[in-house]
């Protein structure tokens, strides 16, 4: 069987003249004792968000849900459809009117088999801008190696019903547990 | 790396000779995540599914969630236990993929989304999560094709190292 390898080593870029057009902001990390980790003041410099995660709950089940908020709105400003895969069967749905929170994920907690993390990649367009509601899409997911309602793969949209721009965001989990020590959210910027 | 790299290439691969399976190697761990970008297609008639593995690992220590929708039609399928992490399909037409390797040198479990376009006989959506049950730094990435096709001339596959503050 032919195989193609390319030696990742020997490759190197340089930065790109004018600056980075992608660029990291700010990284957080499940404390094990919180649930929830808190991005405030994000800079307005660039065009859109990007957030990379990988995360998991202290608490004794196999799964918990996953929220995000901004700018610290509680108020029934948020909303999301959604394709999911779970237990060998397709659906998509969306959320019956606005909600509090954006349930975006849910994530492994002391349950699931260790070393097992929640994952997502979830962009956030047009972030500074106030003439425009914010949109967001994501892809996230839990694997634990077994068809039940705790693995799933989820692409979905949604809203935050606000022309404001984005100042801060929370991630958080369910009540009653916490977000472990190898929770990490990575916060970038994308410059348009 | 150069200083303030956030997110730099690491390698491109173009097939120039029809392949089985494209590879990257000795990987450096210096990143948060890993994406591969790929523009590829089957270099035959028919579609078939692509997988991926890590340092070479064929045992059983994959597993995914893959759904799908062909046309109007939406499926999915867990599947454990598996020696890859297995994809969406790919066919004479392009293929447009995007593969993430979350915390890829951490000492946890290491995670893979996989979303594109897949067209085949119809038109494939697919998003997967899935994992690679190790807590090795992954040092390097197999892009397989399953079936009988292999990869086309032309085919490119570029990896990216994403640095996290």
């Amino acid at each position: 069987m032919p195989i193609l390898g390319t030696i990742a080593s020997s490759y190197r870029a340089s930065s790109p003249a004018g600056g980075l057009a992608f660029e990291s902001i700010a990284t957080g990390t499940g404390t094990g004792s919180s649930n929830t980790i808190t991005f405030s003041s994000i800079p307005q410099t660039f065009k859109h968000l990007q957030i990379r995660y990988i995360a998991r709950m202290t608490g004794a089940n196999t799964g918990y849900g996953f929220y995000l908020r901004v700018n610290g709105d509680s108020g029934s400003s948020y909303l999301r459809y959604w394709a999911r895969g779970r237990q060998d069967a397709a659906s998509i749905a969306g959320d019956n009117g606005f909600q509090t929170q954006m349930s975006i994920a849910g994530v492994p907690g002391a349950n699931s088999s260790a070393n097992i993390m929640g994952m997502g990649v979830i962009d956030i367009f047009d972030y500074t801008s106030t003439a425009k509601l914010k949109s967001f899409k994501y892809i996230t997911g839990v694997d634990q190696n077994q068809s039940f309602s705790d693995t799933y793969t989820l692409a979905g949209a949604g809203l935050w019903n606000s022309t404001s721009a984005i100042t801060s965001l929370s991630f958080t989990g369910d009540d009653g547990s916490s977000l472990t020590t190898a929770t990490k959210i990575y916060l970038y910027g994308i410059k348009g | 790396m150069p200083a303030g790299a956030t997110f730099e290439p690491i390698a491109t691969t173009t097939v120039a000779s029809a392949t089985n399976q494209v590879s990257f190697t000795s990987i450096p761990s210096t990143y948060t995540d890993l994406l591969i970008v790929a523009l590829c297609s089957y270099n035959g008639a028919g579609s078939g599914d692509l997988n991926i593995q890590f340092n070479s690992d064929t045992a059983n220590n994959y597993s995914a969630t893959r759904l799908l929708n062909v046309g109007t039609t939406a499926s999915s399928a867990t599947q454990p236990n598996r020696a890859n992490v297995l994809s969406g399909e790919a066919g004479v037409a392009r293929t447009a993929l995007e593969i993430h390797i979350l915390s890829y040198a951490s000492s946890v479990f290491k995670n893979v989304i996989i979303s594109g376009i897949c067209p085949s006989t119809g038109t494939n959506g697919c998003w997967t999560t899935g994992s690679w049950r190790s807590t090795s730094a992954v040092t390097s990435v197999q892009i397989r094709a399953e079936s009988t096709p292999q990869w086309a001339v032309g085919s490119t596959f570029t990896l990216y190292g994403i640095t996290g503050a």
